[in-house]
């Protein structure tokens, strides 16, 4: 099996060593042609992201041309680094490239386990890869099968449900009481560390409407422009109250902030329209009443981590689930190497008896006296030729079909070679050598 | 081939349970060609009787709750097929089933209306009430289903049941949508109804019919929640909780009434209070 990945990560090397080898969308393409042209006939797809960099390869020797893969790695870098970066690399061949694929793809080897973009980057790899004509005639067949393991394991395993990150639990938590979060409006309380963050993963989740409340005006100013919002005088909390679908507070104060009776006057404006409460302040910033109200929602910092906590042990416990698929998809790819490189061998087969035979039919056709045979006689004689050739090669395809389904594919592929004088390429035997 | 098709509703409410609380929720669209399979079934049952009267088949109690659950599992699939809810089925389709086994004790009996009566208005009646029953019934579902996720969530219950469940406002917004169209059409059933006893110099005992009565009551109150929702703009739990009535009260008007009084729009099968 002709598969390789040569490649760093978070596993294997530290950000500084990453770096070097880290490659930005539009110089991805440039990358894998000058690999094209300096490897002609391998196939390549580069994987790049922030957690690692890794080369797929296929119709080369690795273990001859690794220096040169790694330097191909490198070489947007210093030259300096790259004895430094050189132990970090790691190869993978054969089917043991071909799970680590599978892996990457269905988010088992990432830093976060179970997180879904990963897949999004492989599929955009490999589209790159294309796109520049690089992936060659194997490639493709790996990745498809990775694409498909990758979606079972996010079909029928546990590994990528629920949101793991306390910030993004928030969201999480929205999505159940709101179904379009860009007609929402979010109001931040506080300009906290926690509460940014939790206002970042709204954003991008499609929140629009911002508002930003803080004792000093600067500095929700300032938070405020960093995700397109605007900032709201502290004092003036109570009277866009009721604007707000999302509250999230965080600020440092001693007492309550948010108080039930301006959230009982709020839900009257609102009209039993349902707000999110997320208080993750210490001490509290909402106070608990406010909890009990008719179509409110409160959750405190606590509530944020259970269900965090509770997300990372489903995932960990769909880790073993996943890597049975991963393994079943790798016997099964294993299965169709096996067939397709019967495949190959037996059609070389056919065209060196094809081969055979239309240069002997040919050299003796010519003869005088075969060449005044009427034409459908010459076509019987060809056909008649064809069929003992097939005949006498329908045996040593048969035992090739046994040696693939008990593992002894290459033995048998390289005596069948060498027998058949396969590898002899365009020295059919000849009448003459016959003699 | 009612009992074929009980049997499709039961497969189809356990996998809808099996969809919201076992492990993976996958059986949901296996319990949705389950509930298909069934609701042809007892489509036939009914085309059959239909063509056996030569008349409309909403007479008996079989018939009449046959109708309702059909329309009902019509309206599902219809919502399913164009704007997906996911977890609704767990709660509606062993509801339907249950309907279904409530008049199956009337399978044998065969009623029909008065011949005199039996016009395409009286068609057109019947057709808008069971359209209407159906629409609503699937509003006040998924207000029910609004009430168990406003319940996880005040209450911190974040199970399978919280995550498989629709968010609110997607409940709310079709549950709006779906009372205001099946309001429309009750009323225009409703006014069919009258026409009808107009049309035939009916009597007093229509007017006065208990079924009449509560019907109007049903009336009264689904456009109270029409207009609270649609001109004052009530959302949220306290207008779910009033869905979930107008059910029960729909329940009354449609079977209950005959349970307790007798009534003109009487179902042979059930029997009449004495």
């Amino acid at each position: 099996m002709d598969l390789a990945v040569l490649g760093i990560n978070f596993k294997t090397a530290p950000m500084e060593i990453r770096e070097q080898a880290s490659f930005r969308a539009h110089e991805i393409p440039r990358a894998l042609q000058r690999m094209a042209a300096a490897f002609p006939g391998a196939g390549f797809v580069l994987l790049s992201t922030c957690n690692r960099t890794e080369l797929y390869l296929s119709g080369l020797d690795m273990a001859a041309h690794r220096p040169a893969l790694a330097q191909a790695l490198l070489k947007q870098t210093e030259t300096a680094a790259a004895p430094a970066a050189d132990p970090h690399f790691y190869v993978k061949t054969g089917l043991a490239a071909v799970e680590h694929l599978l892996t990457v793809a269905s988010s088992l080897d990432s830093m976060v386990v179970g997180e879904t973009e990963i897949l999004g980057q492989v599929k955009q790899a490999f589209a790159v890869a294309g796109e520049a004509g690089t992936h060659g005639p194997r490639l493709p067949t790996l990745f498809h099968h990775a694409f498909r393991c990758a979606k079972r394991v996010h079909a029928e395993t546990d590994l990528s449900r629920g949101r793991v990150s306390v910030s993004s639990v928030a969201v999480e938590f929205a999505e159940k009481v709101f179904e379009d979060l860009s007609a929402k409006t979010v109001m931040i309380v506080g300009a906290g560390e926690m509460a940014e963050l939790a206002l970042k993963s709204l954003v991008e989740h499609g929140a629009r409407e911002v508002l930003v409340l803080n004792r000093s005006m600067d500095k929700g100013q300032a938070l405020a422009e960093r995700h397109g919002g605007r900032a709201i005088p502290f004092d003036l909390l109570d009277d866009y109250l009721p604007q707000a679908d999302i509250v999230i507070s965080s600020t440092s104060a001693p007492h309550a902030v948010v108080r039930a009776a301006a959230m009982r006057r709020a839900m009257e404006l609102r009209r039993g329209r349902p707000v999110l409460l997320v208080d993750i302040a210490m001490p509290r910033d909402i106070e608990p009443a406010a909890g009990e109200i008719k179509d409110v929602y409160l959750y405190h910092l606590d509530d944020l981590q259970r269900v965090a906590a509770e997300n990372l042990a489903r995932r960990q416990s769909a880790v073993e689930q996943a890597w049975l698929i991963v393994r079943e998809v790798c016997a099964e790819w294993s299965e169709l190497f096996k067939v397709r490189g019967v495949g190959n061998v037996m059609q070389q087969l056919d065209a060196h008896g094809r081969e055979v035979c239309e240069t002997i039919l040919q050299r003796y056709l010519a003869k005088e006296k075969l060449a005044a045979l009427p034409e459908p006689c010459k076509d019987e004689i060809r056909e008649l030729a064809q069929k003992i050739v097939n005949k006498m090669l329908a045996a040593p395809k048969e035992s090739l079909r046994h040696a693939a389904k008990n593992g002894e594919l290459t033995a048998y592929e390289q005596m069948t070679t060498r027998i058949f004088g396969l590898d002899r390429k365009g020295t059919p035997p000849t009448p003459h050598q016959d003699k | 081939m009612a009992a074929l098709g009980l049997a499709c509703y039961a497969a189809s409410s356990l996998l809808a349970l099996r969809a919201l609380l076992g492990e993976r929720p996958r059986s949901e669209r296996t319990s949705l060609a389950c509930l298909a399979a069934g609701w042809v079934a007892f489509a036939g049952v009914l085309t059959g009787r239909a063509v056996q009267s030569d008349g409309i088949p909403a007479f008996n109690a079989f018939e009449a709750l046959t109708c309702y659950a059909l329309a009902l599992s019509a309206a599902y699939l219809l919502l399913m097929l164009t704007r997906p809810i996911r977890g609704i089925g767990s709660l509606l389709i062993p509801y339907v089933s249950v309907v279904l086994l409530g008049g199956l004790p009337g399978l044998h009996v065969q009623a029909g209306a008065p011949p005199a009566i039996q016009d395409v208005w009286l068609a057109l009646h019947v057709l808008l009430a069971f359209a209407a029953y159906a629409l609503l019934s699937l509003a006040s579902v998924l207000a029910a289903a609004y009430l168990v996720q406003d319940r996880n969530l005040k209450h911190k219950l974040f199970g399978r049941v919280w995550e498989r469940l629709p968010s609110l406002e997607k409940l709310d917004h079709h549950m709006g949508w779906l009372l205001g169209l099946g309001f429309l059409l009750l009323t225009g059933a409703i006014l069919l109804g009258i026409t009808q006893i107009w049309r035939h110099s009916g009597g007093e005992e229509w007017l006065t019919d208990p079924k009449v009565g509560a019907t109007a009551v049903t009336w009264i109150l689904f456009a109270v929640l029409v207009h609270m929702r649609a001109s004052a703009g009530r959302h949220g739990r306290s207008m779910a909780v009033v869905t979930v009535a107008g059910l029960l009260c729909l329940l009354f008007a449609f079977i209950g009434v005959h349970l307790v009084t007798n009534s003109v729009h009487s179902f042979v099968g059930i029997l009449p209070a004495n």
